[in-house]
């Protein structure tokens, strides 16, 4: 496009142009950069400046190729034939300065994924299906997985294997479903185990490694992992609730909540995970089509605490008569206040 | 913010200006929370927009013309893990393979959100590997065929793995850990898994062409000398090894160690394999080639009709492929489409209904250069000079221009070169061009749109790779817009 013409249409656009000292990238940013990204930056067309990590790059030469080079596929302008290169770099001084401010946009409605930080809340979880960490989970909680080893590590170019070197395998839960509530509960339940693995509170996750937070190298790390960023109120451990090969049928929406479907043997079960009353509190409600009594093998710690709305616990089993089998409710409570 | 609607217009215009005549180009702009990670593309019986993101669900848009005011909705905001294939059903029903499965998505209350996720399938392991995608095509019966890629080196994999682990598989460059990595899984309608064809590398495509063939790309590296488009058939070996060592009867009667007896009997892999239908130089042509998808639009989208687009991750370009049947095996040639104007990161196709547009959907997913979102190309009626079909004929080419041809720039044999060379398919990454030699054109006879090539020397297994000048021009004055063409001979025409 014409240069000239173009700077006219800008300069058309963002009304009032008044000479700039280079060091104002404040006014350089009111004055380009405001009538999509907010007077303070939080977004308008343009994404929020102000999230901790921003869409193309959070380092100051990342924002500066961007404000240059713009980016045509979401129609950001390229700004350098029309910003001198001192108003290009005060103004990405200037949007480093926001960055981490936090503010909320007039646009942003729900979750916003732009940043590696995904949020849900009560009347809105979020739901995410990725590799998550195993937070120490004790080997037995494994017992549908098979067990990775590590392999002699392999040269492509020669076609050969070290006699010494492997390939070493990794912790990680490969078929999981994270789910967050907003700051009072996270969960991370394992779609190939069919049963909750770990719930923790206060933020959910950093997905950094997975999504990047940033252009190039960045963006990717050799786990592509999920990170849990609260402190974990309740890991599992123990033998599977239910005998018989687990398998998972899918979750269904429950007022926005997912209710996970699964069969172990001829058992039917379905199981709804909420918060409860207090931060990092789960409820657990099961539905079964269970037509005899069930013991369940409750996993056990001095973390937290179990109770059930049915049957009894003796000796950490949960005894259930059929009918109480059909449906009934556990809530975990962490023992020590999680922030 | 009529200001602001200025603005974007502008730069919508602005980037369709850089496409000339025949095509134009658009980006389509999305919600400002939505990274644009094209994992899923295509339309609803009702003519909506779906589109699967990596980060964010599944959105739904009418069209507008103005590709920056699309009205979106979100279908699901659940995070899949990795969707990268998706076949719409209905704006209410929705099936998208992700990492751990194959997975039904549907509405069951009629508010335009998804309610329901029902496990199809997942008769495949997961390793815990970042490289293991999924895409996928309906088998016209209700199933589906599902491209399972392999692990990469670059990740891990985990202490415990979903499926059997399998060490003999997990060693090499790319590998098959657990099951059914690199191999093509047929799905039927109840959610039984039959696995088909092994020896995919990662296989970012698979498609049906309208005679019910189908068709995968494959990405080059190891045993991958450039990338291949290959011909999908039941008990074929597509040539990496690793995945054979879920194949009982060659674990049984070959070897527990495929990839260790291909590395030490080349001879016996070249006649093991089965070799592509198209071979896309690397470089050049294509770096890496994702889902091929066959134009059905009967010629609204111009002059290709069943001919497949192959979009391109690591470079900014689309190919079309020309595809015949010679002495029984289907092979042909690739020229660009695209070359320049369009980005990287090209991953999904899909027409919309009209048939006059191609929309396209990008990503990198932490692979080449940055380069995601989402964009339309519209056929504008004008027509191009173009390679509109080759033939290979027992001493060279007869090559259909979508123009007659101007018949003194068509007549002059300097408006032709040829050579060929081949891509040694290997443990090593990649290949150099290997025995690369120049062909002569004997002659050229032109009739109408037609230029028939004698070439003599033609060898199978090789591709030849035809090069037309831009002074060859049609008859009413335009020069030839894609002269690099590039046919892989499997077999002579008899």
């Amino acid at each position: 496009m014409d240069r000239s013409l173009t700077k006219s249409l800008f300069m058309f656009a963002s009304l009032s142009v008044t000479s700039l000292s280079p060091a104002n990238g404040d006014k350089v940013f009111a004055s380009y950069c405001a009538s999509c990204h907010g007077s303070d930056g939080a977004g308008l067309l343009g994404p929020n400046l102000t999230d901790p990590e921003i869409l193309h790059g959070s380092s100051l030469p990342e924002i500066k190729a961007v404000i240059e080079n713009g980016v045509p596929a979401k129609a950001m302008p390229a700004w350098s034939n029309i910003l001198s290169d001192d108003e290009i770099d005060a103004v990405a001084k200037h949007v480093r300065s926001i960055m981490g401010t936090n503010l909320v946009g007039p646009n942003q409605k729900g979750k916003s994924t732009v940043t590696p930080f995904p949020e849900g809340t009560l009347d809105r979880p979020i739901l995410l299906r990725t590799f998550m960490p195993t937070m120490g989970l004790p080997d037995s909680v494994f017992t549908h997985h098979d067990r990775g080893e590590a392999t002699p590590k392999y040269s492509p170019s020669t076609g050969t294997f070290d006699p010494e070197e492997t390939d070493p395998v990794v912790p990680g839960v490969p078929g999981a479903i994270a789910v967050n509530f907003g700051n009072s509960l996270s969960y991370c339940f394992d779609s190939t185990e069919c049963r909750l693995l770990y719930a923790w509170s206060g933020p959910f996750l950093d997905m950094t490694n997975y999504w990047g937070a940033g252009e190039g190298g960045g963006r990717k790390r050799f786990a592509y992992q999920a990170e849990v960023m609260g402190p974990p109120s309740f890991i599992t451990n123990g033998p599977p609730f239910f005998e018989g090969t687990p398998q998972f049928l899918g979750y269904k929406k429950v007022r926005g909540v997912p209710s996970f479907e699964y069969k172990c043997g001829e058992l039917e079960v379905s199981l709804l995970i909420e918060p409860g009353s207090t931060a990092g509190e789960v409820v657990c409600t099961y539905r079964t089509n269970a037509n005899k009594p069930l013991t369940v093998p409750l996993p056990s710690g001095e973390e937290f605490e179990i109770r059930s709305d049915q049957g009894k616990i003796r000796k950490g089993t949960l005894r259930l008569k059929a009918k109480q089998a059909q449906a009934f409710t556990l809530t975990i409570t962490p023992r020590t206040q999680v922030r | 913010m009529k200001t602001f609607t200025l603005i974007l217009g502008l730069f919508a215009s602005a980037i369709s200006q850089l496409s000339a005549g025949s095509y134009k180009i658009e980006a389509i702009a999305v919600p400002h929370y939505v990274v644009p990670e094209v994992g899923g593309l295509g339309f609803t019986p009702e003519g909506e927009l779906v589109v699967a993101l990596r980060r964010h669900g599944i959105l739904m848009a009418q069209p507008s013309e103005d590709p920056t005011d699309f009205p979106w909705r979100a279908f699901s905001t659940d995070s899949l893990h990795n969707p990268c294939g998706i076949q719409i059903i209905s704006k209410d029903e929705i099936i998208v393979s992700q990492m751990p499965e194959l997975t039904r998505i549907s509405d069951t209350d009629g508010d335009g959100i998804a309610d329901s996720y029902e496990n199809v399938a997942d008769s495949w392991g997961v390793s815990g590997n970042y490289h293991e995608t999924n895409a996928l095509v309906p088998d016209g019966e209700g199933g589906w065929y599902v491209a399972v890629g392999t692990a990469s080196h670059n990740g891990p994999t985990f202490e415990h793995t979903r499926g059997t682990f399998e060490p003999m598989g997990r060693i090499g460059r790319n590998f098959s850990a657990v099951p059914w990595k690199g191999w093509v899984v047929h799905i039927d309608s109840e959610g039984n898994s039959t696995p088909i064809a092994g020896g995919f590398r990662a296989p970012n495509g698979i498609a049906m062409d309208q005679q019910g063939h189908i068709f995968a790309t494959d990405n080059q590296g190891d045993w991958r000398g450039t990338s291949p488009l290959y011909h999908v058939e039941k008990g074929n070996f597509y040539g990496h090894p690793s995945s054979l060592v879920w194949d009982k009867e060659f674990t049984a009667s070959v070897s527990v160690n495929p990839l260790q007896y291909y590395i030490d009997d080349f001879e016996q892999y070249q006649e093991d394999r089965t070799r592509a239908v198209i071979e896309f130089p690397h470089g050049f042509i294509c770096n890496s080639p994702s889902e091929p998808h066959f134009d059905t639009t009967g010629g609204s989208f111009g002059p290709f009709a069943g001919q497949a687009f192959v979009g391109d991750i690591a470079g900014d370009r689309i190919l079309r492929c020309m595809i015949e049947e010679v002495d029984g095996v289907l092979q042909g040639a690739v020229v660009k489409f695209i070359d320049g104007g369009i980005g990287g990161g090209t991953n999904r196709l899909a027409f919309s209904p009209d048939g006059k547009s191609l929309y396209v959907g990008q990503t990198y997913r932490g692979w080449g250069n940055l380069a995601e979102g989402l964009k339309r190309i519209t056929f504008t009626g004008e027509m191009p000079f173009d390679l509109q079909k080759i033939a290979l004929q027992p001493d060279g080419f007869r090559l259909t221009f979508t123009k007659q041809l101007d018949q003194e720039s068509a007549g002059q044999l300097a408006n032709y070169s040829a050579k060929s060379y081949w891509y040694k398919s290997h443990h090593q990454y990649g290949s150099p061009q290997m025995d690369d030699r120049e062909l002569p054109v004997e002659s050229v006879t032109i009739n109408g749109n037609e230029a028939v090539l004698v070439i003599p020397g033609l060898e199978p297994d090789r591709i030849v790779e035809l090069n037309l000048a831009d002074t060859l021009l049609a008859e009413d004055g335009t020069p030839i817009a894609h002269g690099l063409i590039c046919y892989t001979i499997r077999k002579l025409k008899p």
